[in-house]
């Protein structure tokens, strides 16, 4: 086979869609360029904006309830009534806020605990009813490639809970659909 | 041939698991919630707003400053022995958070007579320094209107303190 046969035959093959014989100048291989494709998208990323603040109440002397949503309502019920209209110092009352970051306009779903106790030395407070803004049944990056998710939940005080300032931790997990 | 084994064990080797790294992302969020101390007033013992020894006259006032200072006005008159003194009440709770204080008025009996008297607090509002504690005094005017016998009169007011 001589050199010159080999390149006419390399031009003329990406305007052959396959499947469809090749006859090359030997009877034995011939060769077509194939083409590889991949795309690297950006990684989900979520980082902590905010803190979920229920902020400061007085003690109560029944069990109660205070719920803070995704907006910042705040709900008081049965023992937390009359309790929470004191002035915030600190920082305040409202939902936490995270940063969501990834690919354009990619779905995703967020994952949140079923509850957490948040804890003063061993006195603890029970949170649960995790609430979030996604959307259901799944968010969208939209087109900048990003989401503030807003997280709120509901407090579960008891009566005489001790004074004093509680905290605790819960795991947020963003994934993509 | 050869080659193409060996770069496909590379691959298999490297592959990721079902759940990429990359899909999914997790953080931690913190949750906080603070329980305030109630407001507390406590009177402090021995403490009472005196509007000490006087004879009525024709009638006057006896008015007690908050820092206990007494002076008479019109035909009333204190007498040697006399002596005045505010009240005095402890306030406890949440350090640094303010209040505010009001009092009432009240009379003074002995028997079926009453005096009147209007109170004053040392400020109308207060904070609670860094231990959660602060406090107030009460002085007042007794309205005497000289008809009074002689006897010892005693009586009570109400203090407020509520958290602002």
């Amino acid at each position: 086979m001589n050199r010159q046969n080999l390149w006419t035959l390399t031009l003329f093959a990406p305007a052959m869609l396959a499947p469809c014989a090749v006859h090359g100048a030997s009877a034995n291989s011939v060769t077509l360029q194939g083409t590889a494709q991949a795309s690297v998208i950006q990684p989900a990323a979520i980082t902590r904006i905010e803190d979920l603040r229920f902020g400061q109440f007085f003690q109560p002397v029944a069990n109660g309830n205070l719920t803070v949503d995704v907006n910042g309502t705040v709900t008081p019920v049965a023992g937390m009534v009359g309790l929470i209209g004191t002035t915030q110092t600190g920082t305040g009352r409202g939902p936490a806020r995270f940063l969501i970051e990834g690919d354009p306009n990619r779905a995703f779903t967020v994952t949140l605990p079923n509850r957490i106790d948040i804890a003063k030395g061993t006195d603890t407070i029970r949170v649960q009813n995790f609430t979030t803004n996604v959307p259901n049944p799944r968010g969208n990056l939209g087109t900048a490639g990003q989401f503030m998710l807003m997280v709120g939940a509901r407090l579960q005080p008891r009566a005489n809970q001790p004074v004093g300032t509680y905290s605790g931790t819960f795991t947020v997990t963003v994934a993509y659909q | 041939m050869k080659k193409f084994l060996m770069a496909a064990a590379i691959v298999a080797a490297s592959s990721m698991p079902a759940f990429a790294a990359g899909n999914s992302a997790t953080e931690s969020g913190v949750a906080t919630a603070t329980v305030i101390a109630p407001i507390t007033l406590t009177h402090t013992s021995g403490a009472a707003l005196a509007f000490g020894k006087f004879t009525v006259g024709t009638g006057g006032t006896v008015a007690v400053s908050t820092s206990g200072v007494g002076g008479a006005t019109g035909g009333v008159t204190l007498v040697s022995g006399s002596t005045n003194g505010a009240d005095s009440f402890g306030v406890g709770g949440d350090a640094g958070r303010s209040f505010a204080i009001t009092t009432g008025s009240g009379t003074v009996s002995a028997g079926a007579v009453s005096i009147p008297f209007t109170t004053t607090v040392s400020a109308p509002t207060g904070t609670l320094d860094s231990t959660g504690a602060a406090s107030f005094t009460v002085g007042g005017t007794l309205t005497i209107a000289g008809t009074e016998p002689a006897g010892n009169y005693v009586g009570s007011y109400s203090a407020t303190v509520t958290y602002n």
